[in-house]
């Protein structure tokens, strides 16, 4: 009863609405550019919410989360190239679809099945979050430190990408550098270079802004400049060829998605694909819980689970319905799972978790078990956003995004990065309380 | 960075390589940094020492990065047979070389605003830097190279600036 009367007064709260908006428009438009996933949109919102109310900043986040996770199946339907990591099963059956000029429909598959994973994974949070907090209020030092080596060691494992090693060598890099700045036990100087030592620590945002926006903006550029390069030794017959192709694509992907709306019910997709929506659904909330596992294996776990207990696997990469809805149910429902050992444990499970830890802290919340005595009346009301943002992201996509999911061919990515670069920058200068230039070096 | 040579490098190779880089690495923190940078014992006791855990991590971090030069060699051996029948090809050299330019004039640029921003102010030395990226990836032309960065850094100034109070470094132009 308490959740529903502080739920309801968040909602009458005009800064979680504007919050909600915002972040819809902000992740879906970000998720859809090719390389920018939710952390970049998250890394860039952060600076952006400094000085906010909670209710804003939260919810804002929070929408952006799940719109961007959407956003990423446009550009993995309509140009093959995945929006974001968690989006890389969509374009399998995604992009066919589209060339036998389903596009509409595709999308549309898209939108319904990440709404209803999203729905499932709020609900999964909002549900298991108060009983695991309770739970975790029993926790000594040792259940504490088991927990923390535990999480350790899995994101050792993980991060690597096949190679346990290197994801070892990541983590005690890491933790080097979370030595830097004062001892907490004896409040001596570590690390003491170009005055380093005498701050508390690096400042997360800074690192975090380093590590995932700036890290991606890098990479994309390599991209760009190689594409730039092949472009430019084209002779001018290849080059008119290459604009009419992609003039080409433009116009059947607008001519498709005209009549998007009419092409899916829900009740057509519960009746015939509830099992796929189910399946993906869970295996995504159980990833999502899981430290040091984000979207992207949960879409392929996914996928592959949905593709081996199939009649005919063999359609699986042609274009067929069930590849779409099992990732993107599937991404969708990691999004609020992955919160729930950052609320509850103070661990954050994957670099988007991060992120939000870093938000809380910054808005006065301190993550763990006792987070709901002293910042319960937020969180609660944070869940009744979420729920609220599932619907937006679902009438913002079909009303808006699907109609302009088109225009993804034609954003002008030689631009934008230079701009992600300056908005990184000037994000962690913004963040940065003691507003010194360090900050921006160790970015 | 997944691109095409990385399939036609050895794998073994860049372990190799990712393990000495690695292991240059701890030595320097090992040999130089914590003795020079971090005060030793404040009392008896390894709680009291504020050595110890970079000191736990940096041996932990050259036992790892000995793992992974040992694992690439072994990878080397296994396929050397293959690596002397197939020498590298020169475009994919290439490839690999311009793909490193673009991170490092990119990396480089950073460093720039870092330097430039605290004496010529915030805003003025973004505007240079995003032209500079912004030529650098193939615009041309003074709309794209200044004017869309002058806009750019305007509505910044508008954002931050005038919406959210924060001070910037003024320089001496802004």
């Amino acid at each position: 009863m308490e959740v529903i009367t502080i739920g309801i007064q968040a909602l009458l709260n005009w800064q979680s609405w504007v919050g909600i908006i915002l972040g819809l428009l902000m992740g879906a438009v970000i998720g859809a550019i090719p390389g920018l996933g939710p952390n970049t949109a998250l890394a860039i919102a952060i600076p952006l919410c400094y000085g906010m109310d909670p209710l804003f900043t939260l919810p804002f986040m929070m929408a952006i989360y799940k719109s961007c996770t959407f956003g990423g199946s446009i550009s993995s339907i309509t140009i093959n190239t995945p929006g974001t990591a968690a989006n890389v099963a969509t374009c399998w059956d995604g992009y066919p679809m589209s060339k036998g000029g389903r596009t509409g429909r595709a999308l549309m598959l898209s939108l319904y099945s990440s709404t209803f994973g999203d729905m499932f994974s709020n609900l999964v949070l909002i549900f298991l979050c108060l009983p695991l907090a309770s739970f975790a209020l029993k926790f000594g030092a040792a259940e504490f430190t088991g927990i923390y080596v535990f999480s350790l060691l899995i994101t050792a494992t993980l991060a690597g990408g096949g190679s346990a090693v290197k994801g070892f060598l990541s983590t005690l890099l890491g933790l080097l550098f979370a030595c830097v700045g004062m001892d907490p036990v004896i409040g001596l100087p570590r690390f003491d270079v170009f005055g380093l030592g005498k701050f508390d620590r690096i400042d997360t945002v800074a690192f975090l802004l380093g590590a995932f926006a700036l890290t991606e903006v890098f990479e994309q550029t390599v991209h760009v400049k190689r594409k730039e390069d092949r472009f430019r030794k084209m002779t001018e017959v290849e080059k008119e060829a290459d604009r009419k192709e992609a003039s080409k694509a433009f116009r059947i992907a607008k001519e498709s998605i005209k009549n998007a709306n009419k092409d899916l019910t829900w009740r057509e997709l519960i009746t015939k694909y509830w099992h796929v929506l189910l399946q993906g659904s869970a295996v995504g909330a159980v990833i999502g819980i899981i430290p040091g596992i984000g979207s992207n294996v949960g879409t392929l776990f996914s996928y592959a689970l949905t593709k081996s207990i199939s009649k005919y696997p063999e359609k699986f990469g042609t274009g067929i319905e069930e590849g779409i809805i099992s990732p993107e149910a599937s991404n969708n429902a990691v999004c609020g799972a992955n919160i729930l050992p950052l609320v509850t444990l103070g661990i954050p499970g994957n670099p988007i978790a991060a992120l939000f830890g870093a938000a809380m802290l910054m808005n006065g919340i301190i993550v763990g078990p006792s987070v709901f005595e002293k910042s319960g009346d937020t969180l609660y009301g944070l869940f009744v956003c979420m729920v609220i943002a599932t619907i937006g992201m679902f009438l913002v996509g079909k009303y808006v995004f699907v109609r302009l999911s088109s225009y993804i061919t034609v954003v002008p990515l030689k631009l934008l990065y230079p701009g992600i670069l300056i908005l990184s920058l000037a994000g962690t200068y913004s963040v940065n309380r003691r507003r010194v230039m360090w900050e921006l070096w160790c970015l | 960075m997944k691109s095409e040579y990385n399939k036609e490098l050895s794998s073994g190779a860049e372990r190799i390589l990712a393990g000495i880089v690695f292991l240059m690495i701890s030595a320097v923190i090992g040999f130089y940094m914590i003795p020079k940078t971090i005060k030793g014992s404040a009392g008896t006791g390894i709680a009291n020492n504020p050595r110890i855990f970079p000191a736990i991590y940096t041996i932990c971090l050259a036992g790892a990065s000995l793992l992974l030069f040992f694992m690439g060699l072994k990878e080397c051996l296994k396929h050397k047979e293959r690596l002397r029948s197939e020498p590298i090809k020169r475009e994919l050299v290439r490839l690999f070389l311009l793909d490193s330019l673009s991170l490092i004039i990119f990396a480089g640029l950073s460093v720039i605003f870092c330097v430039l921003a605290p004496l010529l102010g915030f805003f003025f030395s973004g505007f240079l830097v995003m032209a500079a990226a912004a030529f650098y990836l193939g615009n041309r032309g003074i709309r794209w190279v200044i004017l869309f960065p002058a806009v750019f850094m305007v509505l910044l100034w508008l954002v931050f600036v005038v919406l959210l109070s924060v001070r910037f470094p003024a320089g001496i132009l802004m």
